[in-house]
């Protein structure tokens, strides 16, 4: 016994700790990985931190990041060249993005997605993005101004912009996987771009000392995606649609117009929806019933809004514009990409699985010709910090 | 004298033993077997179970001062009794094996893929001989400690889960019919049922009181199923049933997607804790009755002569029992099945048959 406990100490002693430890000054951080087709395969590019430069104390004349690119025909296979080529290991653990090329997302994203959910480095908490009309490798060559890191940037903004303007949906990985599984369903991955108002592209730090013309990273629209592939894109307004009709609002601004000449803005501060499926003739039809709680944020011109009698027209006028943006998305998805990117199938699915089973095979085009109802209640919560417009004239 | 322990310690290794290795993996064979209604599966195994543990409580009783190895010799007679006992023996022996095997598997996948398993094993096994070596009571306290501390850690990763739920993952409920339901509730008993025939090792032996004993094992085998339930039906509602039945270990993605606010993360270690937990005691509860099975069946006196040195062929074994997680997978969902209901079902039935033939009709026992 005792004997054994001293075998044991000497073997804490000697063994210390794990065998596969890393010293965190032999790693080098990886936040976002982009993913570009190229001749032969892929081109990948890490945007990795430098960490010199982000250093407490230290005078920040390096660029924070530094974009690392490898081409290779199989995606592990050009990960592991990285060690070539920097004198730290990658590590993993933080990733913030993947963003996908649009060329490749439109052959599939389906090896992917596997490579990732296979690899232990990886967790499941970063976001995915494709590329719009741009590659990844662009993407990730821009330095960003008020965060230092363009991974943190991308990955708060792509929140952000999904809680407060429900124009984006962040995509994690898990829900990709089941999304693309699933057969009543499609999946939907938000858009990365450069806004082209500057003209000069920050990708180093003297760029990014300018506070206007710079070019900056911004996320437009919504890429959908027939199971693995990307077949089209679908406008902000119509990406907000998607989150009105799939329950995904947090939050959200918007205005309308009512008899032409009196403009509401409205700001949605809490949505919900539900999806029904019912047979009508041996049909299914879908029922979505969308329910949203708004505050006025600005109106201009003769209407006061805190009249009793008013505030059915302005839940109107509310309802309409709502109405008209998820019909419009609805109709454009329908006729245009034949894709059930809402989920529908998976409701007929759920309610009525023996129906499902004849559907399915051809459920691309049933869908295009499905009866869908779309109801939306728009309750006003409140009129802000005045009531009647400030510049109404009275009687 | 024996050494006797409470009935709350009876509880705790009740569900140690019955939980074990099944709460990382089991998941992940039910979803395949019945998709989207693999949580069904864990309400009704323990409906069948129950009255299964009643049985193995019923044989006990009968042969108080007994483990279930004399009872196996009493039973069936010195030479049946001595091979078919030994084969029981043989059955934990194969689960001391297993149990290091898959600590190191889970390690070397997801934290530490250089390790050698070896150093791994090493360290677990080592701990487990030391503790064996400890004696009954310290095992029993132990295990004590492990459930409130594990129980503790579990109740926070299901609360932490609640906002992923997406209760549309367990929709349509029973869609394929009860038939997958039922072939998996065969599957989970293999992991949370049968196994529980370990505990007449020390039931009715080391026990004060039977009937409150039985209490105990009972209660401790209804809350290990209901533990068991809410993972399987948290992991289905949280990453839906076709990456459950892809992942090696569904528990632990079910930790990594725990995300609330910018805090609360990249907590997945507090699922392998629990697991590591449970699975290093019910591994020493396991190494326990192989040395006092063996030993009975040798007529040695002390188990503890015997601990060290199978220790060390454990040891060995652990690197060779499995050549690749691919005849892992195969063994858990194929060959462990009916080679538990032969030890854990088969055998108990055979017993209670004997028993009453030879105890009314030829009344010697």
């Amino acid at each position: 016994m005792k004997w054994l406990a001293i075998i044991v100490t000497l073997f804490v002693l000697f063994l210390s700790g794990c065998w596969s430890s890393d010293e965190i000054d032999t790693l080098a951080i990886n936040m976002v990985v982009g993913i570009d087709k190229s001749e032969n395969g892929f081109i990948i590019s890490h945007q990795v931190i430098n960490p010199r430069a982000i250093a407490v104390g230290e005078n920040a004349s390096e660029s924070p990041v530094v974009l690392f690119e490898e081409e290779g025909v199989d995606i592990d296979e050009t990960i592991s060249k990285f060690v070539s080529k920097s004198a730290r290991k990658t590590f993993n653990l933080h990733l913030r993005m993947v963003i996908i090329g649009e060329e490749v997302a439109k052959d599939g994203i389906k090896d992917i997605i596997d490579y990732f959910l296979r690899n232990n480095e990886y967790r499941t908490d970063f976001y995915i993005a494709i590329a719009r009309n741009t590659t990844a490798k662009e993407i990730l060559k821009i330095l960003t101004p008020i965060e230092a890191i363009p991974g943190v940037d991308l990955y708060n903004s792509l929140e952000l912009s999904s809680q407060r303007l429900a124009s984006t949906k962040p995509m994690r990985i898990i829900e990709l996987a089941n999304t693309i599984i699933s057969e009543g369903n499609n999946p939907v991955i938000s858009g990365i771009t450069m806004d082209y108002k500057g003209d000069i592209i920050p990708d180093s730090l003297e760029e990014l000392q300018k506070s206007k013309n710079i070019i900056k990273l911004v996320y437009s629209g919504m890429g959908i995606l027939k199971e693995d592939k990307l077949i089209g894109w679908l406008s902000d307004t119509e990406a907000r649609g998607v989150n009105y009709i799939t329950g995904n609002v947090v939050r959200s601004v918007g205005h309308s117009y009512y008899k032409d000449d009196i403009k509401i803005t409205y700001e949605v501060i809490k949505s919900d929806s539900k999806i029904t499926a019912r047979l009508i003739d041996d049909k299914p039809v879908i029922k979505v019933k969308i329910n949203v709680l708004a505050n006025v944020t600005n109106v201009t011109g003769e209407l006061d809004v805190s009249d009793m009698n008013n505030t059915k027209i302005l839940s109107e006028v509310l309802e309409n514009r709502l109405r008209q943006i998820c019909e419009d998305t609805l109709s454009k998805v329908q006729r245009e990409f034949k894709t059930d990117i809402f989920g529908f199938g998976d409701t007929i699915y759920r309610k009525h699985p023996k129906l499902w089973r004849e559907l399915k095979s051809d459920w691309a085009s049933e869908f295009s010709k499905l009866d869908v109802n779309i109801d939306i209640i728009v309750k006003i919560n409140q009129l802000g910090e005045i009531t009647k417009p400030i510049f109404m004239k009275g009687d | 004298m024996e050494i006797k322990i409470t009935n709350n310690q009876l509880f705790s290794l009740t569900v140690s033993t019955s939980i074990g290795g099944s709460i990382l993996v089991v998941s992940s064979v039910l979803s395949i077997i019945a998709k989207q209604d693999a949580w069904i599966v864990g309400l009704v195994t323990p409906l069948i179970g129950v009255f299964i543990v009643l049985l193995y409580c019923y044989l006990g009783s009968k042969f108080p001062n007994m483990t279930i190895v004399e009872i196996i010799k009493k039973i069936l007679g010195k030479w049946i009794g001595s091979i078919v006992a030994a084969s029981l023996v043989f059955l934990s022996f194969i689960l001391c094996i297993n149990l290091p095997w898959y600590v190191s598997n889970f390690l070397t996948t997801h934290a530490i893929p250089e390790t050698p398993p070896y150093a791994i094993n090493f360290l677990f096994v080592v701990a487990v001989v030391i503790a064996v070596i400890y004696g009954l009571e310290a095992i029993a306290r132990v295990s004590e400690l492990i459930f409130y501390f594990s129980s503790v850690l579990f109740i926070i990763t299901i609360l932490l889960l609640i906002p992923n739920i997406k209760i549309e993952n367990i929709q349509p409920v029973l869609e394929h019919g009860i038939r997958p339901v039922l072939e998996g509730s065969i599957f989970l008993s293999a992991f949370i049922t049968f196994p529980l025939i370990n505990i007449l090792m020390v039931f009715p032996k080391n026990i004060y009181d039977i009937k409150k004993a039985r209490a105990a094992i009972i209660k401790g085998y209804l809350c290990s199923s209901f533990f068991v339930f809410i993972f399987l039906i948290v992991t289905i509602l949280v990453l839906g049933f076709a990456i459950t039945a892809s992942s090696q270990y569904p528990t632990y993605l079910l930790g990594k997607e725990i995300k609330i606010g910018r805090v609360l993360t990249r907590l997945e270690f507090v699922v392998a804790i629990v697991w590591f937990a449970t699975q290093f005691i019910i591994n020493v509860f396991f190494y326990y009755s192989t040395l006092i099975g063996l030993s009975q069946l040798i007529g040695l006196k002390d188990y503890k002569k015997i601990a060290i040195p199978l220790g060390f062929i454990i040891f060995i074994m652990t690197g060779v029992i499995f050549p690749n997680v691919i005849y892992q997978g195969f063994w858990a969902s194929i060959v462990w099945t009916p080679y538990i209901v032969t030890h854990g079902l088969i055998l108990p039935l055979v017993l209670l048959i004997v028993y009453l033939i030879r105890k009314h009709i030829f009344k010697n026992v």
